[in-house]
């Protein structure tokens, strides 16, 4: 299961770029996803393998918030949901203190 | 030749790219870049993106602008064509560095940005190199794509380079 702290944190989003590889060649397409504690829910995709979900906000350096799934895309219940592997998601900080912490990451055991 | 509405957009966009790259797994993330007419980006040394470029040189790029659903965006592919590291690499494309920071993003080149460096570069949950010198420069050779100005009204262009 994703930690809650990450299901929480991607309810801001809901929009991401899904990376998938066919024959040695990366691809990107915009996709509208949801995250729930055991799958990443990609709407309006037919897709199976390995795929790579990234989202994030506009921002750059010490405002930046993102997150980057990598897992198994499968199609389940009549719908596209991404098994996540691992993740590893981003918190924006303050440059006028040291920030406890800036990458939180997760690995499915 | 770049289509010109697409080169536009490239010129005008400053929200960050997200990078696709293939090595046993697709891997993306999102990334600084500039174009000049020549597609540039700057990974931090010792990332697995920079594995997999070395790898495979087959690339895509995506920017929704300000990551808004209703946002200008493309998306391309394209091939590496340069990719080099170093200080004198650093040296070489330092103009390149600067307006990624000045004309990309709001980060700008002052005390702000070496503050942030020196943060990013020691901290323990960072598994990379955030030092200027250990950056790569990669200029990427675009192939081909598809643009929008405003999808809903009027979808995505396509091109092909000759």
């Amino acid at each position: 299961m994703l930690p809650r702290e990450f299901v929480e944190y991607a309810a801001e989003f809901t929009l991401g770029f899904l990376a998938t590889v066919r024959d040695g060649i990366p691809s990107i397409e915009l996709v509208e996803f949801e995250a729930k504690p055991e799958y990443i829910l990609i709407r309006d995709m037919r897709k199976d393998g390995v795929a790579c979900l990234v989202f994030a906000n506009e921002r750059y350096s010490e405002n930046s918030k993102m997150a980057q799934v990598t897992g198994e895309l499968v199609m389940e219940g009549g719908e596209c949901r991404l098994i996540p592997q691992r993740a590893y998601w981003t918190y924006p900080f303050s440059l006028s203190s040291y920030p406890r912490e800036i990458v939180r990451r997760w690995r499915r055991r | 030749m770049i289509p010109r509405e697409l080169e536009e957009l490239l010129t005008q966009i400053r929200t960050p790219v997200i990078l696709a790259t293939a090595g046993e797994e697709p891997h993306a993330t999102p990334m600084n870049w500039f174009y000049d007419g020549d597609f540039w980006i700057s990974p931090a040394g010792g990332t697995r993106k920079i594995r997999n470029m070395r790898k495979n040189k087959n690339v895509c790029i995506a920017c929704l602008e300000n990551m808004h659903p209703g946002g200008r965006g493309f998306i391309l592919w394209g091939r590496i064509e340069e990719m080099e590291t170093g200080f004198l690499a650093f040296l070489r494309h330092a103009f390149i560095l600067k307006s990624m920071l000045e004309k990309k993003s709001s980060i700008g080149v002052g005390i702000k940005l070496l503050r942030y460096a020196r943060i990013y570069a020691g901290h323990p949950s960072i598994k990379y190199s955030a030092l200027p010198w250990k950056r790569y420069f990669v200029k990427i050779r675009i192939l081909r794509g598809r643009y929008w100005q405003n999808r809903e009204r009027h979808g995505e262009k396509e091109f092909t380079m000759e």
